[in-house]
């Protein structure tokens, strides 16, 4: 399952004072299995790219095509891309609307005419999925759990549909630091256990460090930057021209580099920066 | 979808017309409304149609910009003419089976829409020069002397500040909601009239339970600065009547008076 | 009142609880004590439940104490007749960006608060215009609020804040809905503040980054107050900090590993340019013991 989005311009409001262009012809293709995260500040155009991906919004110049099939060509059904690329947005946990945890993740599956006694498999597999236990919340209100877990339920209810892409906007954001540790902890699994394609919107380049393997960079409506995490990370003017910052092990390493030590600078994880120093100061150590 | 829409929406500028006193600005619309339900003459209507042209040029208002207000309308628009047309006695003009269109059907539908149209831009004119919060300055003011027949004044325009304020949140998140339920399958546009209304829920019900939840935050926000209803308030913006504020309304007032009685 | 001139915010044994069911009754601060001086920039951290916004929300009598006291600038906040003081000297900032602006303009935002006061409007005027630049948005004066970005949001309600000349301005998670830029926009904002201006900062943050920027860190776990140190000396105790479902920051984190592993490095280190330092300061010849991994 691939998708590919050839020369993708996005603008909003045509030929109005309030004419905005938010994608500026991208081109892109994320690889079945791939783990792809995209990053770039508020306003760089992710969010209006990614609506691109499930036919959300329809480009206004460039092609979109997922698994080859261009997805606004005659005859494609818009639903069918919806349940092979799932969407999770911003702050998921706030488009619940079910009294039953088990009815608001069975909406997805229900709307593309899964059979009922399917429909109780698929939520059963969706919630286990994301960690959450079936027995003891399924006929619960979504409304009465806690902040993470409404947002796993949101997120049981894109898997329920069984998309082999699965797109999420901001997973993390506004929880502590466990809930977001458990979330990306899912979010992996969803990738290296159950074999999904998963592009990652993230404004946390230590997340991204820790999860993806390639990262795209936008900025001001373009592509600026795609590449493996550990290269991209390690131009800093990229990032720093896109509003970002490395993450401070990255940019820890990048420091000692200009202060003459012979590390890596291409370091993403604090696990891989401890063996890089021991390395050094083991081995020949620090350039007089 | 909903970014399209203009009216309500407010053009910053500083011509004449946007520097008039809202008051006087609100004042004016309501005699030209009135006027514009007592008028019944081809004259009478071109006259306001000129008064309101010209008062778009002055305020240099984009043309297109202030159509964009009527397309919302254009259904109720020939609504309104199609009833017009076939309802009325007369001259016959066409005739569809047994409905039959005349002459004087179609010149009344054409004035009803003609009228429609007047009051829509003379009322986008109002909102497109003054900003929300002049207007429920303005609404405020004039409402005050009612006050003492019970008329919470007061809250009715900080009512109107937090609606004009949140009503583009409000179209933000009501599309995002609608997206987020389609990435799930759902379907907002075919089926019938039941259907329809039924696929409205997953939208409706996150809508509600967001804007309580916006609401108890606000309201604890504005607690928190030290909000407590308009006893011992005071504005940072007065509001100051000119000479040349009075002799506006007061002309056009006379104006529009003038184009009733006579024509 | 000189007793208390310095400490602006005192709660003593503070306990606060509610029952969500009639049976129930859960105590969401737990016998507080916390004190914060003048001029202070004192960060509170703790996971989602501890308590940490309840007890901001004590600070300006938004909440008041099940029991024990909180005192503002020597007022007890239970006593109504503080009530609007209060409230005017410690000045509140939440998380969402959107539920907090009342106007339909910036500036007419930012004068909510001085007109609630009953502040001559000449006065209001010069105050919204101080407060506007001071955050940087004289520019976006005019503005709607909805066309701004989170960061510039959030500049705004803190002016709103300012306006209103508090002494202490108490921040409730105002970083975790913006990205990367936003955040320092705002961090920036409320650092320039308490050097500058001398306005005591209580900052709620999940980001154990914006932490280390305090004089002071507060962690909060089932609404007690467990420790309350320098940023050094809390962050240092990594294992406690993870035991707490908390953060720390990778440099201490990677200090702390280096440190099992024989590596001299100080375990309170916050920066990348402290690790730098203390690293480049080891020299060449120190021995290091292999880490059998």
């Amino acid at each position: 399952m691939s998708i590919r989005v050839e020369n993708l311009s996005h603008t909003y409001n045509p030929g109005t004072p309030f004419e905005r262009c938010a994608v500026d012809n991208v081109t892109l293709e994320i690889k079945d299995g791939e783990f792809v995260a995209i990053v770039g500040e508020t306003g760089s155009g992710k969010s209006t790219l990614i609506q691109h991906f499930n036919g959300l919004l329809k480009p206004t110049q460039g092609r979109v095509f997922v698994d080859e099939v261009d997805i606004w060509g005659k005859g494609v059904h818009l639903k069918s891309i919806r349940q092979k690329v799932g969407l999770v947005f911003q702050y998921p946990e706030h488009q619940l609307f079910e009294e039953t945890v088990f009815k608001d993740i069975a909406f997805g599956p229900r709307n593309i005419g899964i059979p009922d006694d399917e429909v109780e498999r698929r939520v059963q597999q969706a919630m286990k999925m994301v960690g959450l236990d079936y027995e003891a919340l399924c006929d619960r209100s979504p409304f009465e759990l806690s902040g993470g877990e409404k947002r796993r339920v949101a997120m049981a209810g894109v898997i329920a549909m069984k998309p082999s892409v699965i797109v999420l906007d901001e997973p993390a954001s506004g929880l502590d630091p466990r809930g977001r540790d458990m979330v990306l902890a899912e979010i992996q699994e969803l990738h290296q256990k159950f074999g999904f394609t998963v592009v990652l919107v993230s404004h946390s380049m230590e997340d991204v460090a820790k999860l993806a393997r390639r990262v795209v960079v936008l900025h001001k409506a373009k592509l600026i930057a795609d590449g493996p995490v550990r290269d991209v990370f390690s131009m800093e003017d990229i990032l720093s021209m896109a509003g970002l910052e490395a993450p401070q092990v990255t940019r820890l390493m990048q420091e000692l580099a200009r202060r003459n030590m012979k590390v890596r600078t291409d370091i993403l994880t604090v696990e891989e920066a401890k063996r890089e120093i021991l390395r050094v100061l083991g081995g020949e150590g620090r350039v007089p | 979808m909903f970014r399209n829409i203009t009216l309500g929406q407010y053009m910053p500028g500083t011509s004449f017309v946007h520097r008039l006193d809202p008051r006087i600005k609100i004042l004016v619309t309501l005699v030209v409304i009135t006027i514009l339900f007592m008028v019944d003459t081809v004259t009478g209507y071109s006259l306001i149609f000129l008064f309101i042209l010209g008062v778009i040029l002055v305020a240099r208002l984009p043309f297109r910009f202030v159509l964009y207000g009527i397309r919302p309308l254009a259904f109720i628009l020939v609504l309104t003419f199609g009833l017009h047309l076939f309802m009325n006695e007369g001259r016959t003009l066409f005739a569809v089976g047994p409905l039959v269109a005349t002459y004087e059907g179609a010149f009344r539908g054409f004035t009803m829409a003609f009228r429609l149209v007047l009051l829509v831009l003379g009322t986008s004119i109002l909102t497109l020069t003054t900003s929300p919060i002049e207007l429920t300055d303005g609404l405020e003011n004039l409402m005050s002397p009612m006050k003492r027949m019970g008329i919470p004044a007061h809250e009715l325009a900080m009512m109107m500040t937090i609606a004009l304020r949140f009503i583009p949140t409000l179209l933000e998140e009501t599309e995002k909601i609608m997206k987020a339920q389609m990435a799930r399958g759902a379907d907002f546009e075919t089926g019938n009239a039941l259907q329809r209304a039924k696929s409205l829920i997953p939208l409706l019900v996150p809508l509600f339970v967001n804007a309580f939840r916006r609401a108890d935050e606000l309201a604890m926000a504005m607690e928190a600065r030290c909000y407590r209803g308009g006893e011992g308030r005071t504005r940072m913006k007065q509001m100051k009547l000119t000479k040349g504020d009075v002799l506006t309304g007061v002309v056009v007032t006379a104006g529009m008076v003038a184009v009733a009685v006579y024509l | 009142m000189n007793r208390v001139s310095d400490k602006i915010i005192e709660a003593e044994n503070l306990v606060y609880s509610y029952s969500l069911d009639r049976e129930e009754e859960t105590r969401a601060l737990d016998g507080v004590n916390l004190s914060i001086a003048r001029g202070e920039f004192v960060v509170i951290i703790g996971r989602n439940g501890s308590g940490k916004s309840t007890l901001a929300k004590h600070f300006n009598a938004l909440f008041l104490p099940t029991s024990g006291t909180v005192r503002i600038n020597g007022m007890d906040t239970q006593d109504p007749r503080h009530l609007w003081r209060v409230r005017q000297t410690v000045g509140m900032v939440f998380q969402n960006p959107d539920n907090q602006i009342v106007s339909t303009t910036v500036e007419e935002d930012v004068a909510f608060g001085p007109e609630n006061l009953g502040i001559p409007p000449d006065e209001i005027r010069r105050r919204v215009d101080l407060a506007l630049e001071w955050v940087g948005m004289s520019e976006h004066m005019r503005h709607a609020p909805h066309l701004l970005s989170g960061g510039q949001k959030q500049r705004v309600a803190i002016a709103g804040v300012l306006a209103m000349r508090p002494m202490c301005i108490v921040l409730d998670e105002p970083t975790a809905m913006l990205d990367p830029s936003g955040r320092r926009e705002v961090l920036d904002t409320v650092k320039r503040l308490n050097k500058e201006d001398g306005i005591t900062v209580v900052l709620i943050t999940h980001f154990m980054n914006e932490a280390a920027l305090g004089d002071r860190v507060v962690v909060m776990d089932a609404g007690k107050v467990v420790i309350d140190d320098v940023p050094r000396k809390v962050f240092s105790q990594v294992e406690v900090i993870r035991r707490l479902h908390l953060d720390v920051p990778q440099v201490t984190r990677l200090a702390h590993e280096l440190g099992k592993c024989g590596v001299p490095i100080p375990r309170d280190v916050l920066t990348v340019d402290e690790f730098a330092d203390a690293l480049c300061g080891l020299g060449s010849t120190s021995a290091v013991a292999s880490c059998g991994e």
